[in-house]
């Protein structure tokens, strides 16, 4: 298969450095360490449809990012993207909110079990900060327990004390428990009786790094019911698995009812839009905040949302991701072995993680995934994957073509050779 | 910033630059060029550390031992104001040597001040460069080790390094090893046999860009002007320690 080189995207990264911070800044950018070596990816693209993106110099990728989690239907769906532009000719960021606004939470409602009420905002963070105010409104409490690990967006007190911009006391009131441990998260609440407002998890435990894991036995039982027990809000981040479990809730997949639940990524296929759902007893605290943003009530993403909500239900998205993911990865996992080495997967199917097995620094994973991206297949390192409906079988046969010779590229040259073939512009 | 942590940058990641000098410099190494001559520095709250300089070249080793020249400094910030120069060690011994201390390493110690504080009139000079560089990165690494154990900021990126080994070097020399676990960070010359994690400069010339600020670092990641290699968490953490030796050696 041909290599792939990326001079436009360098060129253009240049004059980027000029006007952006760090050229590219954010989790797409190249120091989220999801590019190593960043000489084997495309910074930019130029055009995407399906399956697939193009980068600057014209080169096809599939796409396994898909947009770090929107693209679940496929890049351009005719029916979502119709639907926005439709949209666009009457009108999109107005004084008045359209009627999409109540069609959205209408449909919302419909679809995802818990829901009583949805409110919308732009991204994901949006709805995770105001999950948290919704429950401190609701309780008169201060604290919220996450789980060690867990992504919850970029706002302080999401993020990791030390790091720049964030101070101690932006995390004064944020406790931390390990995913699982219903012990440690019991023992918390005696700790803090009556402190703690909210517990707030993804539904399964995907981090960046490190292996996924899913609920254990019994864990989303227990913290339902002391979470109940303790008055507190059980808050779910479905921002990153919403849709692609269950489109009724990830809550749903796992046999238990969340009091809120954020949406993102998928909810739109892209369109900018999220939504924080919520049960009738926290209809007043939501009602009370103050929250708001110039973009919430665009029109567009809100068409674009009903148009992918509805197709996601038609299709059972869930069902299709979860079958071609699970081929996929079955295939990865065979081309893995023929060479000698073994793909260690890991979380749910359309969503998954994966590394190799043996592998401690990481170096082998990082050469293999560097292989198959400059044979256009678009992985990163470190983060998990995603499928998108738009896939087909020849997508998969063609992922596993190239996984096939970068493994055997990998045994050949071993890590360090790759990264030297892949410095000097070698195939 | 972190008192201690000021004084153990400059006692254990400065001054054991000196050892650099007599490749890099001829009037540093005609300095180095005597009978050898042993300083021993005792910092109290800190700890000590030894020079021996002679024949040609300067030994740093940290630790006390035997030494013609003994001195006292009762309290990191009493180290850190000799450094600036608003303050003198008390000489527990060598009272007679006090004239090669004052004179020949203050001189040393000056021209290391000199390659460590570049102007844009010195970096001109391509050979001033690599000095620069190379001195540079030689203290940021140690003072990575200091920071980790010292500064407070330093302590919580140390205590979430997972355990291992990562290489911070250059194409074609130097390099250095940072092992992490357990909350430390501990330096030491020589890439290590089995690296965990790498960050790698292409060139000296590179390496010193970034440090001395002319390079953004997020853009030369971006740009592949400096490779990471490895375990990501070790890096990512590591990065924000690097993140703070400007806040100890500026």
């Amino acid at each position: 298969m041909k290599t792939y080189e990326y001079p436009r995207s360098r060129e253009l990264l240049a004059r980027a450095a000029r006007v952006l911070p760090g050229g590219l800044p954010g989790h797409l950018g190249p120091v989220s360490g999801c590019y190593m070596p960043v000489e084997a990816y495309p910074i930019f693209s130029s055009r995407a449809q399906g399956a697939y993106f193009w980068d600057l110099d014209g080169n096809r990728f599939v796409d396994y990012m898909c947009a770090y989690g929107p693209n679940i239907l496929g890049y351009g769906d005719p029916d979502v993207d119709g639907a926005a532009l439709a949209q666009l000719r009457e009108g999109n960021c107005v004084s008045a909110p359209s009627a999409r606004t109540v069609e959205l939470a209408e449909l919302m409602v419909d679809t995802v079990d818990m829901a009583d009420w949805a409110f919308f905002c732009k991204n994901g963070g949006d709805t995770t900060t105001m999950a948290l105010m919704v429950a401190r409104a609701a309780t008169g409490r201060k604290k919220v327990v996450l789980t060690r690990g867990g992504y919850h967006g970029v706002a302080p007190w999401a993020q990791k004390e030390g790091l720049p911009g964030v101070t101690s006391e932006d995390l004064a009131n944020v406790l931390y428990v390990d995913f699982g441990d219903y012990e440690g998260l019991e023992r918390l609440f005696a700790e803090r009786k009556g402190e703690i407002a909210c517990f707030m998890s993804t539904p399964y435990y995907h981090p960046v790094f490190v292996d996924n894991r899913l609920p254990p036995e019994g864990w989303w039982a227990k913290v339902r019911e002391l979470c109940t027990r303790e008055g507190a809000v059980l808050a779910i981040d479905d921002v990153r698995c919403g849709f692609r479990l269950d489109v009724r809730g990830s809550d749903r997949h796992y046999g238990f009812k969340a009091d809120l639940m954020c949406f993102c990524k998928a909810l739109a296929n892209g369109w900018n839009v999220s939504a924080l759902c919520g049960i009738e007893a926290l209809r007043p605290a939501a009602s009370d905040l103050m929250y708001t943003g110039s973009y919430w009530n665009s029109a567009a993403p809100m068409a674009a949302a009903i148009a992918c909500v509805r197709k996601m239900r038609e299709l059972d998205v869930a069902k299709v991701c979860t079958r071609l993911g699970t081929e996929l990865t079955e295939g990865l996992k065979a081309e893995a072995r023929k060479q000698g080495f073994e793909l260690v997967v890991s979380g749910e199917p359309s969503m998954w993680y994966m590394r190799l097995a043996g592998d401690d620094s990481l170096e082998a994973h990082q050469a293999w995934v560097a292989e198959c991206v400059r044979r256009g297949v678009f992985f990163t390192n470190h983060h998990n994957l995603f499928i998108s409906a738009a896939m087909t079988r020849a997508d998969v046969d063609f992922t596993l073509e190239a996984a096939a010779e970068a493994f055997v590229s990998l045994r050949k040259l071993g890590p360090e050779g790759v990264r030297r073939a892949i410095a000097e512009g070698r195939a | 910033m972190d008192q201690r942590t000021k004084a153990g940058c400059e006692l254990f990641a400065l001054l054991p630059c000196l050892e650099e000098l007599p490749a890099l410099d001829k009037e540093a190494r005609e300095l180095a060029s005597g009978r050898p001559v042993r300083v021993e520095f005792r910092v109290g709250g800190l700890g000590r550390a030894r020079l021996e300089v002679g024949g040609g070249a300067i030994r740093f080793s940290r630790g006390g031992g035997p030494a013609e020249i003994r001195l006292w400094l009762p309290s990191p910030a009493a180290l850190s104001a000799m450094f600036a120069g608003r303050g003198s060690p008390i000489p527990l011994k060598g009272l007679t040597r006090l004239g090669w201390l004052t004179g020949p390493f203050t001189r040393l110690t000056k021209i290391m001040e000199g390659y460590l504080k570049p102007s844009p009139e010195r970096l001109a000079d391509p050979a001033y460069r690599v000095a620069n560089a190379r001195l540079s990165l030689r203290a940021a690494v140690f003072a990575m080790a200091e920071i980790a154990s010292g500064d407070p900021e330093g302590r919580l990126h140390a205590s979430r390094m997972p355990k291992g080994e990562i290489e911070v070097s250059v194409a074609g020399g130097p390099a250095f090893a940072l092992a992490a676990g357990e909350g430390r960070l501990e330096a030491r010359l020589g890439a290590p046999p089995a690296a965990r994690a790498r960050m790698r400069f292409p060139s000296l010339e590179a390496a010193g860009a970034l440090l001395r600020g002319e390079t953004d670092a997020h853009l030369a990641i971006a740009e592949g002007k400096v490779e990471l290699w490895g375990f990501v968490p070790l890096l990512d953490n590591l990065s924000h320690v690097l993140g703070l030796v400007p806040r100890y050696l500026s």
